[in-house]
């Protein structure tokens, strides 16, 4: 049992060198097969989520930018791409805020986009802009903040005098029960209606939220925003200057998203004061 | 010889009757339930309903299709390498099986993601592999694969049925209680009641009809494998320091103060001459209110905004050109993680990984100190190698669809060399640390940590950091888990909490006790 003759040494070998070359080819097979349909998945989700969150109209398009820092250059790099596809509008601006260079990139070929993730760019996030007769009429940002446990993706809406359509937790791997409770409409809900000045302001509270509000809350998981804001217009109007109140036994998760949401649109606002002009707002 | 202990030993005899081996699964030899084994996934991914079934069913085709192959190439492996061939080949169904799922249901697939890649670990499916579908041709194989598959189903609907309706008042997502009976349990300490409770039923019921199967302890002497984890832990040790050249250095000082010490005093200290940003927005300055020079080369800033200490920024002096980046240093940042792996996200308290291995060798001070060392030790070597293979092999060549196949074939190797090295030059230690060598493969943790390391696209530093906090974590669980479950052995428990169940119950006050730590912040 303890000398192996080579015969056997080779017999073993050859048995596990074999089974993982045909399980290896067996998972590249697969992986060739299932990658489109991820992808594709992926991005319907993103399209739904998006349609929803900027409330798109048939006829409405929308805007992708992807805005990355370059250290080296000290420049940021803003590329416009419509969602559907088509010409990219490449912006560059100095860390002053003076335009630096501005040209239009035609489309690429299919199935090369993370060219820009070699160059040592540091990605600084994506904007969604939503265009109704080629004039912005809604925001969508991409934020992430540090959660509890670990980060939080969201998406954060706003219209375009900058008040809260809807914030979205898009990824997160916080308590079930306790942080995940701010994945939920009654969570993000709390934000809607509040202007870019009120959110910069607002704090978190670990007081109780008021019944009636609460209540409200809980219905907006299964209607229609629009529908929902009409019906509790008034409630809204009381809420907008109160704190954001924490989910029960999640502070920290509550006041992450908060912080989190603050950040994204405070930091939109200042780079879409450069972007505007070229990109058809005011 | 390499064994897999905690599984009931039949024996090669013909195979049962279909009917008995589907039922067998279900019902008195339950995996979950009755077994004890793969319970990471009952407690993680049972907070509702849909999560339970799309995980029970991925287990199912894993171990049909595992079953299956393995029963087809009956003789034709190596009994030698039999255990790392079954490995890759559970291994290669459950990549393809996480790769479909994230394919067709993406929305499901993001709660239970990370416990699909899990399966690999799961000691139900290699067990079933060497007790069962190694020594049986195809059609029973496939039908005992069935049996377990639809017995972990079934476990893991009812825990999941059970602790949604009453932590979270819905039945398979549909709210039908205004509000939320028992919050309880929906937190991990639930799971571990819920558990605990469902295991006292079958072994009630079991009683009743008259005589279940025990399962053989684990068993084994503890002494220092120590040395390998020192070196492992000289490993860890170089983290490169990046410098600035006049500015020495920038203390935050909360909530919107920063000082900083430069060689000398600068000509301009006016705060347009500052320029202070934050890592995530560094084309977006902090404005600084006012400089205070405090003599020499000090100088205290006022923000715009609040800073926190623990948080990573920037600041720049425009005249004469300088820069640095504003961290918290390596080392407290890598002592945080040691700490919040070790405790505050306890793997086997919070994230319920690493169970089967947990409640079986927890019974006894020594064997737990044993096993803590041993995996402690095997953790840090493959969490090393497998971010070495991770970050220079398979990112390069876009071949992170094979993480599971590598990272499960690093644990299988190191095991198997371990062993091999260990008993020819150690016979001794071999005969005190043999038995948790093989168990290592079938803990989850082992495979968690390089997974999340990949997924953070952490550092060499950062990866061994999370490896050593995990090791002392699950260390840790078991000396404490131990210490409680002699004291247990003593208790008058009543017969059917006898044994997992109380041991259970026991885990979910340690789960409590450690949501204690949760506020716990080592930056602030």
């Amino acid at each position: 049992m303890n000398s192996l003759g080579r015969g056997e040494l080779v017999r073993i070998t050859l048995s596990l060198t074999v089974v993982c070359a045909v399980g290896a080819a067996v998972l590249g097979g697969v992986y060739v097969a299932t990658e489109r349909y991820r992808l594709a998945a992926a991005r319907t989700t993103e399209r739904a989520a998006l349609t929803d969150l900027l409330g798109l109209g048939v006829s409405d398009r929308v805007l992708v930018v992807r805005q990355e820092f370059s250290p080296a250059e000290r420049r940021v790099h803003y590329r416009a791409t419509p969602l559907e596809g088509g010409a990219t509008t490449h912006l560059v601006f100095t860390l002053d805020g003076a335009l630096a260079a501005r040209e239009t990139e035609p489309a690429p070929v299919a199935g090369a986009p993370a060219a820009a993730e070699a160059s040592g760019l540091v990605p600084l996030g994506r904007l969604f802009v939503g265009l109704r007769d080629d004039r912005p009429f809604a925001f969508t940002l991409e934020g992430e903040t540090a959660g509890y446990k670990t980060r939080i993706r969201f998406l954060i809406a706003l219209d375009d005098s900058f008040i809260v359509r809807g914030v979205r937790v898009i990824e997160h791997a916080e308590d079930p029960g306790l942080g995940a409770e701010v994945a939920t409409a009654w969570f993000g809900g709390q934000f809607l209606g509040r202007d870019a000045a009120g959110l910069e302001a607002v704090d978190v509270t670990k007081a109780p939220m008021p019944e009636d509000w609460s209540r409200a809350l809980a219905q907006l998981e299964r209607t229609p925003r629009d529908t929902w804001t009409k019906a509790h217009g008034d409630l809204m109007a009381r809420e907008r200057t109160q704190p954001i109140y924490a989910v029960t036994g999640a502070t920290i998760s509550s006041r992450a998203l908060t912080d989190g949401a603050r950040a994204t649109v405070s930091h939109f606002r200042r780079r879409w004061a450069l972007l505007a002009p070229y990109l058809g707002g005011t | 010889m390499a064994g897999i202990p905690l599984t009931v030993d039949r024996g090669p005899a013909a195979p049962p009757p279909i009917h008995q081996l589907l039922l067998n699964g279900i019902l008195s030899e339950n995996p979950v339930f009755r077994l004890a084994l793969s319970l990471c996934p009952a407690v993680a991914v049972t907070t509702t309903v849909w999560n339970g079934v799309i995980l029970g069913i991925a287990v199912l085709l894993v171990q049909v299709l595992s079953s299956s192959t393995v029963a087809l190439l009956h003789g034709r492996i190596h009994p030698r390498v039999r255990i790392p061939a079954y490995t890759i080949i559970i291994a290669v169904w459950v990549s393809a099986i996480d790769m479909a799922l994230a394919a067709f249901t993406p929305a499901l697939y993001a709660q239970v993601g990370l416990y699909v890649k899990l399966i690999v670990a799961f000691a139900i499916i290699i067990s079933r592999l060497e007790m069962f579908a190694s020594r049986h041709p195809l059609v029973p194989s496939f039908f005992d694969g069935l049996g377990m598959g639809l017995g972990f189903l079934f476990a893991l609907m009812a825990i999941a049925a059970f602790r949604e309706f009453l932590g979270a008042g819905a039945i398979l997502g549909f709210r039908v209680l205004p509000q939320k009976p028992l919050l309880f349990f929906a937190l991990p300490a639930g799971g571990f009641f819920t558990i605990a409770l469902f295991m006292a039923l079958f072994n009630a019921m079991e009683r009743r009809k008259g005589g279940g199967a025990k399962r053989p302890a684990a068993g084994g002497h503890a002494m220092a494998i120590a040395l390998l984890a020192g070196t492992a832990l000289l490993a860890g040790h170089g983290e490169a320091r990046a410098a600035a050249q006049a500015i020495e250095g920038v203390r935050i000082l909360a909530p919107d103060h920063v000082r900083v010490v430069l060689a000398e005093p600068l000509a301009d200290a006016s705060p347009a001459n500052f320029r202070w940003t934050a890592a995530s927005a560094p084309d977006l300055p902090v404005a600084v209110r006012e400089v205070k020079a405090e003599g020499g080369g000090r100088y205290l800033l006022a923000l715009d905004g609040r800073v926190d200490p623990g948080g990573r920024y920037r600041l720049e002096v425009a005249d004469p050109p300088l820069g640095r980046d504003v961290r918290p240093s390596a080392w407290s940042l890598l002592f945080g993680i040691v700490l919040s792996s070790a405790l505050i996200n306890n793997f086997v308290f919070t994230r319920y990984l690493g169970l089967c291995v947990f409640f079986g060798v927890s019974r006894k001070r020594e064997t737990a100190v044993g096993m803590g060392f041993t995996f402690a030790a095997v953790m840090l070597l493959s969490a090393a190698l497998s971010w070495a293979l991770f970050t220079f092999v398979l990112k390069p060549l876009t071949l992170g669809f094979l993480q599971v196949l590598v990272f499960i074939g690093v644990v299988a190797f190191l095991v198997q060399m371990l062993d091999t090295i260990l008993k020819k030059t150690h016979p001794e230690l071999h005969k005190k640390f043999g038995i948790y060598l093989v168990l290592i493969t079938t803990n989850c943790i082992i495979l968690a940590v390089p997974l999340l390391n990949a997924e953070a696209n952490s550092g060499p530093a950062e990866s061994l950091a999370l490896a050593l906090g995990s090791g002392t974590g699950f260390a840790l669980a078991l000396f404490l888990m131990s210490c409680a479950r002699e004291k247990v052995e003593l208790a008058r428990v009543p017969e059917s909490f006898k044994g997992l169940p109380i041991a259970f119950l026991l885990a979910g006050l340690f789960a409590l006790a450690f949501m204690g730590f949760s506020g716990l912040d080592f930056m602030r």
